[in-house]
């Protein structure tokens, strides 16, 4: 079964995006705060992380950086409100994210995403 | 002073009396005693005890007569002849010996006065008592001015009418005092009790809180993913309300926690899910707990009541909430305004036009955000409305969406508007003319050059710089040489640079003031005319 870290701080979004994954057959690990999804990153070995930009204690580029350190080719997906923080999005793209999915989003349309990384 | 008796009344009398005139009654008498043996002896004869003051009769005789009152006589060993009686301590008995002794001896009978068992003159005797006097070791009794009075109420203890058990209690300002800090320890206490049962309370908001909002995640979830919408229109309130735990059903709090988890879910989610957790939260009749909020007496649950309906497009409530957008309460006549404007379905703008108090900047950034999407929604927002409102901030805050919202079909209303509009109003105009380059409206931007006011006139040559031709370059270098201020000399000159920059050398360069002559050297110079 293919890991999912999921790194939000919202937890009605991360439980939304668990259950809607867990459909999808993904086992799923959730964390709030950027030093949890470091400590994630470098304990479990997932297939794809869903990472917020804006979250507590590191910045979502710290947490990309961190995570291509460990993994060049993890799939990393981008779930953020591009209003909120435009320049740190456009610095994710730079540092070679595989896609972005902007608040408000679908979770299906997630789902799908996800899929096509995964399969990919 | 009701409850005193007579001799309390006295005593206290007689205190202050004391208080008031001992130390200059002690100095007289000491005066009157230097100037007066005779007095002194007067004073010896009142019997008053003084300390350390006695006295012996002394007889010189070489017989003892047999009288019963010379038993207390006796001869003094060293020097026959001499008799000498028992000390005596109160000159009057001394006094009364003397009388017994008879005749013959009396003549040569003395009283000796003994100062601590050591005989002494009558000088010394008299700076004895003065120091006495005076250092109020001993007050002496003269008749008829009270001294003996004050006697009295020096000798005897003070003892009150009413015995009250705590002593403490018998003076008026320790109770005031006890009171004020019983008082004072009382409120504290009710106080920090307050605190407590406040801060426990919100503790145990904030704990069922997050129960709540844990309880609500898979019940939602699986609403939203596991039905489609259509299938949860047919879904009765009970048959939704079974996902959720029963026990909650009725509680105030529980149903906090859904709508705002809803309202978060609403914004963070797009599709059909937003119809899904609108159709949730009417089935759950958790408007009707939004429209309960609306009578409250707390402005923040009322703006909160708002949000909701604001956020679930409650449609049918904008009759409510229109009475609030006139409300004295910023918050709520916000948050009123932007839902009504959001739910009222209203193009005319009519809520807004109606605004008695100002716009702040914040409230026009909400209402604009709203009338933009308004826009995007394809529907035909009547701004214009807003030129004609009393309220000089909806006027202007009119031409600002304009500007941003690019409307220029409406830039022919704002040339008809300028002429009659304030100073604030013209400077906002100005700046969608400048935006547009509506070259139209130059002949009233022309006139706005010759104006005393800064700010217009910097705004007015700001658009010159856009949509100027040669008659404004012409007004300019005519203008320019009764310019004083800083700022409108740096626009003008920036602006007519723009315009022709031929020009500004060919008229400027030899102007006779240096002012001008050093900003045009500055603005012409490649490396400083951006700094």
């Amino acid at each position: 079964m293919k890991n999912i870290l999921v790194i939000e701080d919202d937890k009605l979004i991360s439980s939304l995006v668990q259950f809607r994954l867990k459909k999808e057959g993904y086992s799923v690990t959730m964390v709030e705060d950027g030093i949890s999804g470091m400590d994630a990153i470098d304990t479990q070995e997932a297939d794809l992380i869903i990472t917020d930009v804006m979250i507590p204690y590191k910045n979502g580029i710290e947490i990309i950086n961190h995570a291509r350190k460990v993994n060049p080719k993890i799939p990393i997906i981008v779930l953020s409100s591009l209003g909120e923080e435009e320049s740190t999005v456009m610095e994710a793209f730079n540092l070679g994210v595989s896609d972005f999915v902007p608040k408000p989003f679908n979770p299906n349309e997630l789902a799908v995403r996800v899929r096509r990384l995964i399969n990919n | 002073m009701t409850g005193f008796t007579k001799r309390q009344k006295l005593f206290a009398f007689l205190f202050l009396h004391q208080l008031l005139f001992s130390l200059p009654f002690g100095i007289s008498q000491a005066q009157v005693l230097h100037q007066d043996w005779v007095q002194v002896d007067s004073l010896l004869l009142t019997g008053q005890d003084i300390p350390g003051l006695e006295f012996v009769i002394v007889a010189d005789s070489l017989f003892l007569p047999a009288d019963s009152t010379i038993v207390r006589f006796h001869k003094d060993i060293a020097q026959p002849g001499r008799w000498y009686s028992d000390t005596l301590g109160s000159y009057v008995e001394a006094k009364a010996l003397e009388q017994h002794i008879p005749n013959e001896m009396r003549d040569r009978a003395s009283i000796v006065y003994i100062l601590f068992k050591k005989e002494s003159n009558p000088e010394a005797l008299l700076e004895y008592l003065d120091n006495l006097i005076r250092n109020e070791l001993f007050a002496p009794s003269v008749a008829g001015d009270g001294g003996e009075l004050m006697l009295l109420a020096n000798r005897t203890a003070f003892k009150p009418f009413y015995q009250i058990r705590l002593r403490i209690l018998s003076d008026l300002k320790m109770i005031v005092l006890l009171f004020s800090l019983i008082l004072f320890f009382l409120a504290s206490v009710f106080l920090v009790g307050f605190m407590f049962f406040v801060r426990s309370k919100k503790r145990r908001t904030e704990v069922m809180t997050q129960r709540f909002k844990s309880l609500c995640y898979e019940p939602l979830s699986n609403l939203l993913f596991e039905y489609e919408l259509d299938e949860l229109k047919d879904f009765s309130a009970q048959k939704i309300w079974e996902f959720f735990p029963n026990a909650q059903a009725d509680n105030h709090l529980f149903k906090d926690v859904m709508i705002q988890e809803i309202i978060s879910l609403n914004k963070n989610m797009k599709g059909d899910f937003k119809s899904k957790l609108k159709l949730i939260y009417r089935k759950l009749n958790l408007v009707a707990h939004s429209f309960k909020k609306l009578e409250s007496s707390q402005w923040d649950i009322v703006t909160t009541g708002l949000v909701e309906i604001n956020e679930m497009d409650v449609l049918e409530a904008a009759p409510i909430v229109q009475k609030f957008t006139h409300h004295e309460n910023f918050h709520i006549r916000s948050q009123a305004v932007a839902t009504y404007l959001n739910i009222s379905n209203d193009m005319t703008l009519q809520v807004l036009v109606h605004q008695t108090f100002p716009l702040s900047r914040w409230q026009q950034m909400t209402y604009f955000r709203i009338i933009r999407f308004l826009t995007n929604q394809g529907t035909k927002v009547q701004v214009e409305r807003l030129f004609d409102s009393y309220n000089e901030s909806v006027r202007i805050f009119g031409y600002r969406i304009v500007r941003y919202l690019g409307l220029v079909d409406r830039l022919e209303i704002l040339k008809e508007k300028y002429p009659n509009a304030s100073r604030d109003e013209k400077i906002e105009i100005l700046k969608c003319f400048d935006v547009f380059s509506f070259t139209d409206a130059i002949e009233h931007v022309h006139q706005d050059i010759y104006t005393e006011d800064k700010d217009l006139y910097v705004a007015a040559v700001k658009v010159l710089q856009n949509i100027g031709t040669v008659i404004s370059q012409t007004i300019l270098i005519e203008r320019i040489e009764h310019l004083v201020d800083f700022d409108c000399l740096k626009a003008t000159l920036e602006a007519l640079k723009a315009m022709n920059p031929v020009l500004v050398e060919k008229e400027l360069e030899s102007s006779l003031k240096e002012e001008i002559r050093q900003m045009l050297a500055h603005l012409q110079d490649p490396i400083l005319c951006d700094v």
